[in-house]
């Protein structure tokens, strides 16, 4: 029983089609990436299923619940259970580190502020960002504001982690530290879905190895089949391009 | 006219006082209204603006209309609009209530203008996110978009109140004894126009100052609020402290 069930999934912009009849499945405990070219559709998926994009047709399940894209309930049952953590980190710049991570237990689950407050400090101590719990955003370097939306996204206990090219706007030197948290997460057997242009990244933490074209997935196969033996001529084009880092 | 320590003497006593404070309360009593109901229901307007509920589309356009009519009509015309309009419509206000209404509504529409350019300021992604963690539309309105307004909300909306104090002075053209038309009552009495308009001129900026203080503080509030190092930080930089400190490059700052 996949944990994360996406089956023909389209979308599209005005008459451009982003996603174009995809289908994919998450098994629970597994790492999936997604590759491919900008414009490939890869961060409309992840927009899609945190309902932050309607779908024009096809059905995602989440356990063994489909999502209503229609219905607002619907919708919050799924947030529920899945996190996102964006490119641009998107934290509230109004609120200290602490604030961040704590807001949406607290304030959207209504959940014990002492313990919420308790599990915050922690998430932030494994990210290596405990001493900046009451700095604000504007203070902290790309890196670790990343690494607070990591820890933000995790303090809803999420089932399934979206990770959405979480190094893409940050220094080379940065990426490093955003890297390893997402490694712990790997290892502690979190669900994640990712997309990343960090290829070697990518080929060390997946399970599966999505490659994206059109709105379409072209070829999934695990990391090592997918880098060295690209089946489809769209995949071989792609694995001579890319930078390995 | 009448010699300067007679008027002097008649002016703080008695019945002109009365009179002039009476105006000024008028004036007080248009510039407060207009600006509470601006602030409270502009904001309900920028609000519904940026709704997207299909339901809400109807009323989303009729506050386009208003607040874009309302803002590029000169004041004077809109008195006396919501004067004819509300006399057609045969209700019996004074003049004052009219004034009252056209106040309000002229400062809701600018005021409006102001949220909306302020809720814009605050960046979309972020809002996503606030989404995507399961914010209720009020939560996001309360806990991410107003506070990160201010900055951007507070300037304009401050010199638009000033501003606005001083535009009240048209309801005298609907014949409201407010500070200005007081004024030139008094001087048809035989006051002398410097003595009177000096005065007035006081009592206006009495009326204002303190609102331009309270802009000023707020200002400095909501610079400081989020970003405790701006003070020192010149205009447009990002502050970054370094992952690992170094006390060398600490010590020469």
């Amino acid at each position: 029983m996949p944990h994360l069930d996406i089956n023909n999934l389209s979308c599209s912009y005005g008459s451009q089609p982003v996603l174009d009849g995809l289908s994919l499945s998450v098994e629970k405990g597994q790492v999936v990436s997604l590759i491919g070219g900008s414009g490939s559709g890869k961060s409309t998926l992840l927009r899609v299923i945190m309902g932050l994009t309607q779908p024009t047709g096809g059905s995602i399940s989440i356990g063994e619940q489909a999502v209503d894209y229609g219905s607002a309930a619907s919708v919050r049952a799924a947030r529920e259970k899945i996190a996102i953590v964006f490119q641009q980190y998107n934290l509230f710049n109004n609120m200290s580190v602490l604030r961040n991570v704590m807001v949406t237990p607290t304030r959207v689950q209504k959940r014990d502020e002492r313990k919420v407050r308790d599990e915050a400090m922690t998430l932030l101590s494994k990210v290596g960002l405990k001493d900046k719990a009451n700095v604000y955003p504007a203070q902290l370097s790309g890196g670790q504001q990343q690494r607070v939306a990591i820890s933000r996204a995790l303090a809803l206990q999420p089932q399934i982690l979206l990770l959405d090219e979480i190094t893409s706007a940050l220094d080379p030197e940065l990426v490093g530290e955003v890297l390893d948290s997402v490694r712990q997460l790997a290892r502690d057997g979190m669900t994640m879905l990712l997309v990343s242009h960090e290829m070697r990244f990518v080929r060390e933490v997946s399970d599966q190895v999505a490659m994206m074209d059109k709105g379409r997935i072209v070829e999934m196969a695990p990391p090592e089949q997918l880098f060295t033996q690209p089946q489809q001529p769209r995949t071989q084009a792609f694995m001579q391009k890319v930078a390995w880092h | 006219m009448l010699p300067l320590s007679v008027q002097l003497h008649q002016l703080f006593t008695g019945f002109t006082f009365t009179f002039l404070l009476q105006a000024a309360l008028s004036t007080l009593a248009l510039a407060v209204a207009g600006c509470s109901c601006g602030l409270l229901v502009g904001l309900v307007v920028a609000c519904l603006r940026r709704s997207r509920t299909l339901y809400l589309l109807p009323l989303r356009m009729v506050l386009v209309v208003f607040v874009e009519l309302m803002r590029r009509i000169p004041f004077l015309v809109t008195l006396f609009l919501t004067l004819f309009v509300l006399q057609a419509l045969g209700t019996n206000l004074s003049f004052f209530s009219i004034a009252l209404i056209a106040v309000c509504l002229i400062a809701t529409a600018y005021l409006a203008e102001i949220f909306r350019a302020g809720f814009d300021s605050v960046p979309q992604p972020q809002i996503d996110a606030a989404k995507t963690l399961n914010f209720s539309p009020l939560q996001i309105l309360f806990t991410v978009m107003l506070p990160q307004s201010w900055k951007v909300v507070l300037p304009p909306a401050f010199s638009f109140m000033v501003s606005f104090i001083k535009d009240t002075a048209l309801a005298s053209q609907l014949g409201v004894v407010e500070l200005t038309f007081a004024g030139k009552i008094l001087i048809t009495r035989g006051y002398s126009a410097f003595l009177i308009y000096g005065l007035v001129m006081l009592v206006y900026f009495a009326l204002s100052w303190p609102l331009s203080l309270l802009g000023a503080w707020l200002e400095q509030c909501t610079q400081r609020a989020f970003n405790p190092t701006a003070d020192a930080m010149p205009a447009g930089t990002t502050p970054i402290t370094p992952a690992l400190p170094n006390p060398a490059l600490l010590d020469r700052r």
